[in-house]
């Protein structure tokens, strides 16, 4: 399932200009070599480079074969927030070109109602659900409740 | 001082969605980080099964990204002669001697170079040991470097200083 995994090291020069260099790594390289493979090319490149090495990153690209339906549109997008329960950490889930579309709405707030009624909708509380139980906020804290505060941009729902 | 990962911080998952017009949207999530590499297959396929529940556009590809950074007091301070423009190109080849793969080391230390010229001796012990790192890697031969089309790397080949954005 794994396409590529790539290294890339981050060096700085004295104008603090960056430049990426980037190897290619074998795609069975478990998250442990990786570290491994960080301090020993940080060790060489520290020998033939004058530049400060600031940041590595490995990168893991999955190839997935998901289908594009027809419809399909960028200018359309769901906001959600998902908040923790004392509210003191949030973060949003934006998605591209939503597949359920809930019945269209004239007035004030429409984004605002949009959001709601697309958030008590049965497959995006489904969708909602595996994600927040398989993922962490930003700061790795586990999430407590998703809420529709949030926007729904589409000029012309179909 | 050496890069590290801060364990404390979730992994960073990322899907790239296309709609039908080719434009993309990124989507961010933060995965345990104590997972294994498998184990984080599972997390990006449970995943992929909400994304497409929630949009009609094409879950395309993801990536999850292991971020190492020095420590807070990391204080090294470039020499006023480094320049990022400034590159030792290095070239490896597989070991059918057909295939490739370049690397382009920036602001390299100007020691390598011997009498004014660009190509440096692939002797060097300092490019030694940096080839040593590309084709052998931690773990030892066969799991080094490789193409972009997946073969091992297997030696360097040449080492050349060039300049971004000098005239020769």
């Amino acid at each position: 399932m794994i396409a590529r995994l790539t290294l890339h090291f981050t060096l700085e020069d004295s104008n603090r200009k960056r430049a990426e260099i980037r190897l290619n790594l074998r795609e069975d390289t478990t998250f442990a070599q990786v570290s491994q493979w960080v301090a020993s090319m940080e060790a060489a490149l520290s020998l033939l480079s004058d530049c400060a090495i600031v940041k590595a990153e490995a990168k893991y690209s999955f190839a997935l074969f998901g289908q594009q339906e027809a419809s399909s549109t960028s200018d359309c997008s769901l906001v959600l927030y998902v908040f923790l329960g004392n509210d003191t950490e949030q973060a949003s889930i934006t998605v591209l070109s939503p597949r359920i579309l809930p019945v269209d709405v004239d007035g004030n707030y429409r984004g605002f109602r949009l959001a709601m009624e697309a958030f008590q909708l049965p497959g995006v509380q489904s969708a909602l659900g595996i994600i927040t139980t398989n993922t962490f906020t930003p700061i790795g804290n586990s999430w407590i409740a998703a809420n529709y505060i949030g926007s729904y941009n589409r000029e012309n729902p179909s | 001082m050496p890069l590290t990962r801060d364990l404390s911080l979730p992994l960073q998952a990322s899907f790239t969605l296309s709609d039908n017009n080719g434009k993309n949207g990124l989507m961010g999530f933060w995965l345990p980080n104590a997972l294994t590499v498998t184990e984080a297959g599972t997390y990006i396929a449970s995943l992929e099964t909400a994304l497409i529940g929630l949009s009609d556009a094409r879950v395309e590809r993801a990536t999850i990204t292991l971020t190492f950074t020095q420590d807070v007091g990391y204080t090294y301070i470039a020499p006023p002669s480094s320049e990022v423009e400034r590159k030792l190109s290095v070239r490896f080849l597989d070991a059918t001697g057909f295939y490739g793969f370049k690397s382009e080391v920036p602001s390299p230390r100007f020691t390598l170079e011997v009498d004014g010229s660009n190509n440096v001796p692939i002797t060097n012990p300092a490019l030694s040991l940096f080839a040593d790192a590309v084709v052998n890697g931690p773990i030892g031969p066969g799991n080094g470097g490789q193409t972009y089309g997946g073969r091992d790397l297997t030696r360097i080949d040449s080492a050349v200083v060039i300049h971004r954005n000098r005239k020769p």
